[in-house]
């Protein structure tokens, strides 16, 4: 049986992160990385360009093929972990393997929800979190001569990546979202408002406060599906593409006794609620940077810095994550969107909203007690980095507040020595910040 | 290994600046394929872009320029793969072949010096002017307002 210093389960981002955080501080440890997934890992935002045909499957992988020999990391992938024994100190997978460790990592990620609406299982309805997802799509499109007409049920992240693509491909979207807006959990309403006038000349059609009802396979018009709705309607369509969001995976870790609500519980080291086990990514259950409690926080660099930090102490570092928070990046149709933190003002009140608009941008920042607590930004990104240091500092804007809604806002708007402690690095320890 | 890896960065004294915004004309040249300033901002050309930028407001101004982090978020939080620290030199190096522009790390940068390019549809940040023992915008700048510390 083989058996390693490092074992990880999950060969996406917080998988990686944890290589690269182990390497760090161990150079020669063995690392094992099992990837239910066939392949090195790839840049899973990027399945939007596989599916739109900007970029080739080996365009898109995320480290180049050099990786894991240069890491010196043994990947399994392919093989889904099956069964952890946590006594034992083994992990057995469904090729059949068992393998030995000292450390173990989880980054299994999710599972995209699909509602319990009836056609469910039609063979036109998909979901878009994997590489094969977006093969599966192009197959399926190709077959029915490039198709003409999808139905999107979801106006998220994932939603508004799948709409610009299938638009590339030459194809009528119709957006269907259950609030009165897109990315509602990511921007502030306005800003909303704003990107959706972009859908809208790009010819996406929303359907708002709406939600499939189900799926039947009538042939209308030349499409093989019906897409049911709530109201009543019915759109004629090829595709139902179902971009909700994701649950964690968090079966495995439960079945084998570790701590797990929402995702897997882990503390700010990254280590769950058994020594020498650690999580990250989407599956974990991490620190709130506003509440302190924990509740995932699927977004990208958060699985990664998790990673990093867990991999450092799995090496026997002793590090901190120390930053839950939403960020949010996107270009959608050329439109530059970045959110960060708190974007809807929370229960409880006292928190001011700041608007400004002109040619092109807008921007939103909620305050609360004379500091920054999240903001959303359409057109002029630029500086929205100095913004996510602002807040995660827990600096007072007092001073400074006015020159955050400028569009060319930059280090200059800041006092001289709240710069400095930025040009130096020292903007996330929020206790040696002189200005909090 | 990577805390062993010998480190260059370059270090913006804002005192000493004088906002003549020479630094972005060397960084741009640099970076031309001609890497020559008469013929990268030559007349009827598409005057090229840089990865330092000059701020400025009354009497302060300063280089706005990656300060190449140990622990850097934009690599971090890229997408693509695009944005990688070479533990060899602690340089953080971005590959704009494999930018896709989704912006993730100007949103990490704390400094906001990861420039978006809104025409090519990616990122530009400093390199530190491979091939070079001193870039190009320290060399230049005619009152040591950058300088390379190591």
């Amino acid at each position: 049986m083989e058996s390693y210093r490092y074992l990880i389960i999950g060969n996406s981002t917080g998988g990686i992160g944890t290589v690269e955080g182990i390497r760090a501080v161990d150079p020669e440890g063995p690392i094992a990385v099992i990837g239910e997934e066939p392949g090195p890992a790839y840049a899973r935002p990027l399945i939007s360009e596989l599916l739109s045909g900007e970029k080739t499957q080996e365009q898109i992988f995320y480290r180049p093929s050099r990786f894991y020999p240069d890491n010196r990391v043994d990947l399994f992938a392919g093989t889904r972990a099956e069964e952890i024994d946590i006594s034992g100190r083994l992990v057995r997978t469904g090729d059949g393997k068992t393998r030995g460790w000292e450390k173990l990592l989880l980054a299994v990620g999710g599972t995209p929800i699909v509602p319990e609406f009836e056609g469910r299982e039609n063979p036109g309805v998909f979901t878009f979190t994997t590489r094969e997802d977006a093969l599966q799509i192009r197959e399926y499109l190709r077959k029915r001569g490039g198709g003409k007409r999808v139905v999107i049920l979801g106006g998220g992240l994932i939603g508004l990546k799948a709409a610009e693509a299938f638009r590339a491909r030459g194809l009528e979207v119709v957006m269907v979202e259950l609030q009165d807006r897109v990315l509602a959990p990511v921007l502030d309403p306005a800003s909303s408002r704003w990107l959706e006038n972009v859908l809208s000349r790009e010819g996406i059609s929303l359907r708002f406060r709406e939600t499939v009802a189900g799926v039947r396979s009538v042939r209308t018009g030349g499409f093989p599906l019906s897409v049911e709705l709530k109201s009543g309607d019915s759109i004629p369509a090829d595709l139902l593409l179902v971009a909700i969001g994701v649950r964690p995976r968090v079966e495995l870790a439960q079945a084998s006794g570790l701590q797990a609500d929402r995702g897997i519980m882990v503390n700010q080291k990254m280590e769950t609620s058994t020594a020498g086990i650690f999580s990250c990514g989407d599956v974990a259950s991490i620190g709130d940077f506003f509440t302190g409690t924990n509740r995932p926080i699927p977004v990208w660099i958060n699985a990664y810095w998790g990673g990093r930090v867990a991999g450092m102490n799995m090496a026997g570092e002793d590090r901190e994550f120390e930053m839950g928070m939403m960020m949010n990046s996107l270009r959608v149709f050329g439109q530059p969107v970045i959110s960060a933190g708190l974007v809807n003002p929370p229960a409880g009140g006292g928190v001011e909203v700041l608007q400004g608009e002109e040619k092109g941008s807008r921007r939103a920042l909620l305050v609360r007690d004379g500091r920054l607590l999240g903001f959303s930004i359409l057109g002029e990104i630029q500086s929205a980095g100095i913004l996510a240091a602002l807040i995660r500092s827990r600096a007072e804007i007092g001073e400074f507040r006015p020159r955050l809604l400028k569009p060319d806002f930059s280090l200059l708007d800041l006092p001289r020595g709240f710069r400095q402690e930025l040009r130096e690095g020292r903007w996330n320890r929020s206790e040696k910040s002189t200005l909090v | 290994m990577n805390k062993l890896a010998p480190r260059k960065r370059i270090q913006v004294k804002e005192e000493a600046c004088i906002g003549c915004h020479l630094c972005e004309f060397y960084c741009a040249a640099e970076h031309h394929p001609s890497k020559d300033l008469l013929k990268a901002f030559g007349p009827g050309r598409e005057r090229p872009r840089g990865r330092v930028r000059v701020v400025e407001e009354g009497p302060v101004s300063f280089a706005l320029v990656c300060r190449h982090c140990d622990e850097p978020l934009c690599v971090f939080a890229c997408v693509s793969g695009a944005m990688e620290r070479d533990p060899e030199t602690g340089k953080v190096i971005h590959d704009p072949e494999r930018c896709v522009g989704c912006l993730s790390c100007v949103l990490a940068c704390s400094n906001g010096t990861i420039l978006w390019d809104e025409k090519r549809g990616v990122v530009a940040k400093c390199d530190l002017c491979p091939g070079r023992e001193v870039p190009a915008c320290v060399a230049g700048c005619p009152n040591e307002a950058l300088i390379l510390s190591e």
